[in-house]
């Protein structure tokens, strides 16, 4: 017998009487967030995410050129928002380290704890979040859900071949349980907050 | 060496032992202050129970509902029965394509089956890539907690591995350094790794894709810059649907660390393009756990260690007191499943004041099991000698009425130069009260007899 067959076996004859699937659906409606993105940003900035509102998305071209150097790599694929770097030319993941900052779009933002969406056709690397040293992350300020339930409701089924819920900055809190931001992935995320 | 011994050991330096307990402490209050901001947070512990529990009794249709669809969007799917199945289907797929460095993400279960050792064995470099693991594995020791795996060690040890192993300035203790210094040299070992390997928090039989969740950002830096990436899952962790995640993603970072969410909630679905996935699916004790009425829903555990941080005695003795690799009260009801002689202690070292069941996140009644084992390791004869003798001599006096008022008698009157002696561990560290002058039966018959 087949590993697979064997272990399969023993579940089938250890599992117990099948019980009913709890309907998640139904859930309480106690247990359901208020949203608003006036709690969605005070989350971004609980969670060491930095916030940037405007009313068009144009001029996060205008917060790239103010808040990074000019000689700095840039990773866009937010059309609108070109990067240095020519990401159609690059097929080796490796070739992104040393990005200074990746910008992409986000496709939606979770209230109850300031996470936001993104889809492996948005970031063409799967890599560029976590590779990049800092990121610019647009959202259109109406994309917005309250909590992780919505937030799946929203994701449906993922088309793609990866999906991430990113929330702010990457950090550890593995030496004495200091904080310290920027672990592997970003020392910084920006959340470009557009079309209030 | 018991846990008592072990701890008797970690209790030396009271200062640090001090410190261990207030650390955890403040991690189990800042898990209160987020389970506080959820609405209705026990409802959602509630679900997540109901969830689990309905997996668990139609384990083995997801199983192979989860397979098929896997295998359908490109992943190679494996089986293993046991820890030494896993290990040679691992280095079978790293020796085909002739990999000599491996980066690894958290992953209990390789811990488990000693991957990194088998591994090693075989002339394969194997680098844990989160913080906490790369110090202790550096240290050439385990984990001593499976969320926080260095907890145990303080900023100038984790300078001195560092100044060993990665050449920093002796003396450097900043956290902020040490992290940098970590990040630059573990940087240069994703981009030259030839596979990455990543735990599994969740395994989703609709969709045949998986979720991992760190902080550090370390499983997706492995997972998506190598040409080959494994994932190793034991067969537990599966649910069955998609939108579960969102009741259980609540309730994982809030539980574990305090945080709203993790920073990095990855969904894998499909390899990348030109990338092989693997994903191994391990047994290992688990459908043996699955048939034992009173523990099964061990099972539901899904590896927070909220349990951990609440209990006065992990914070107190130390993840290294503990025999198995998961201490802490969940480990405490996992190890004797897989050896009850070797492990027969853990389920001892507990108050049973019941904290553990009260935080879990999936409601499982650790206190409950804790006190299950210890009646079923005391019936299979692994209880220690002079507890058994004990238990018989108080079984004999108690079944006898006279001489139950006898001992009782005597007891009042010579236990306290007994507990000068100090014979008791229980008197050792405590001032016992006075006893009284007489016992409630003699009471009882001076009372009737007045007038």
């Amino acid at each position: 017998m087949s590993s697979r067959d064997a272990i399969l076996a023993a579940v089938r004859s250890a599992q117990p009487k099948a019980l009913s699937l709890f309907d998640v659906a139904a859930f309480g409606v106690g247990g359901r967030m208020e949203g608003s993105l006036t709690h969605f940003i005070a989350m971004l900035d609980f969670i060491g995410a930095r916030v940037v509102r405007a009313p068009r998305l144009e001029d996060a071209a205008t917060w790239l050129r103010e808040n990074i150097p000019v000689s700095a790599a840039i990773a866009s694929t937010v059309p609108g928002l070109p990067g240095t770097v020519d990401l159609a030319a690059i097929t080796d993941p490796h070739d992104l380290d040393g990005v200074h900052t990746a910008v992409f779009p986000a496709r939606f933002g979770v209230c109850e704890n300031g996470a936001v969406w993104i889809e492996e056709t948005d970031l063409g690397h799967r890599v560029l979040p976590m590779i990049a040293e800092h990121l610019l992350i647009v959202i259109r300020a109406d994309q917005i859900v309250a909590d992780m339930h919505a937030a799946y409701q929203r994701v449906g089924k993922i088309g793609s071949g990866f999906g991430l819920f990113l929330a702010g900055p990457s950090k550890t809190a593995d030496i004495e349980q200091c904080l310290v931001i920027g672990a592997h992935g970003a020392r910084g995320a920006t959340i470009f907050i557009w079309g209030e | 060496m018991s846990h008592a011994t072990a701890a008797h050991e970690f209790l030396r330096d009271p200062a640090r032992a001090a410190w261990h307990d207030q650390t955890l402490w403040m991690v189990r209050m800042k898990r209160d202050r987020q389970a506080a901001q959820v609405p209705d947070w026990e409802g959602l512990r509630e679900a997540a129970s109901k969830i689990k529990e309905h997996t668990l009794s139609k384990l083995a249709e997801y199983l192979e509902q989860f397979e098929a669809h896997a295998v359908a969007n490109g992943i190679q799917v494996h089986w293993a029965r046991d820890g030494e199945e896993h290990n040679r289907i691992v280095h079978g797929i790293l020796a085909r394509r002739g990999a000599r460095k491996l980066v690894k993400s958290k992953s209990m279960l390789t811990e488990e089956c000693h991957l990194n050792q088998h591994l090693e064995r075989h002339g394969i470099e194997v680098i844990d890539t989160d913080l906490g693991e790369r110090i202790v594995q550096l240290q050439k020791m385990p984990p001593s907690h499976i969320v926080m795996p260095a907890i145990h060690l303080k900023r100038a040890e984790v300078g001195e591995v560092f100044h060993e192993h990665l050449g920093t300035p002796r003396g450097m203790d900043d956290a902020q350094q040490l992290t940098e210094a970590a990040r630059q040299h573990l940087r240069q070992h994703f981009l030259t790794a030839d596979a990455a390997l990543t735990g599994v928090n969740f395994a989703i039989a609709e969709t045949g894709g998986f979720v991992v969740c760190t902080n550090e950002g370390n499983a997706d830096m492995g997972a998506h810059l190598a040409p080959v990436h494994i994932a190793c899952m034991g067969i537990e962790k599966l649910i069955p649907k998609q939108e579960h995640l969102g009741v259980f993603l609540r309730l994982l970072a809030r539980s574990a660390t305090g945080q709203p969410s993790t920073v990095f909630s990855s969904h894998f679905l499909k390899p990348r393009q030109g990338q092989e996935m693997h994903l191994v699916l391990v047994d290992n004790g688990r459908s043996r756990q699955l048939g034992r009425v009173d523990y099964r829903k061990s099972l539901a555990c899904i590896r927070c260690a909220a349990c951990f941080n609440t209990c006065p005695v992990y914070r107190r003795s130390g993840g290294y007191s503990y025999s198995f690799f998961i201490s802490g009260p969940i480990g405490s009801i996992l190890a004797p499943n897989v050896d009850k002689a070797a492990h027969g202690d853990m389920p001892f070292a507990s108050t049973l004041c019941g904290s553990c069941s009260a935080v879990c996140p999936v409601k499982i009644d650790i206190h409950a099991q804790l006190l299950k084992w210890r009646q079923e390791i005391t019936a299979a004869g692994h209880s220690p000698w002079w507890k058994t003798l004990a238990m018989h001599a108080t079984a004999f006096v108690l079944k006898r009425p006279a001489l139950y008022a006898f001992a009782g008698r005597m007891a009042r009157r010579f236990t306290p130069w007994v507990n000068a002696l100090k014979l008791d561990p229980w008197s050792r560290s405590r001032a016992l009260p006075e006893p009284p002058k007489e016992s409630f039966r003699e009471w009882m018959q001076h009372e009737r007899r007045k007038p």
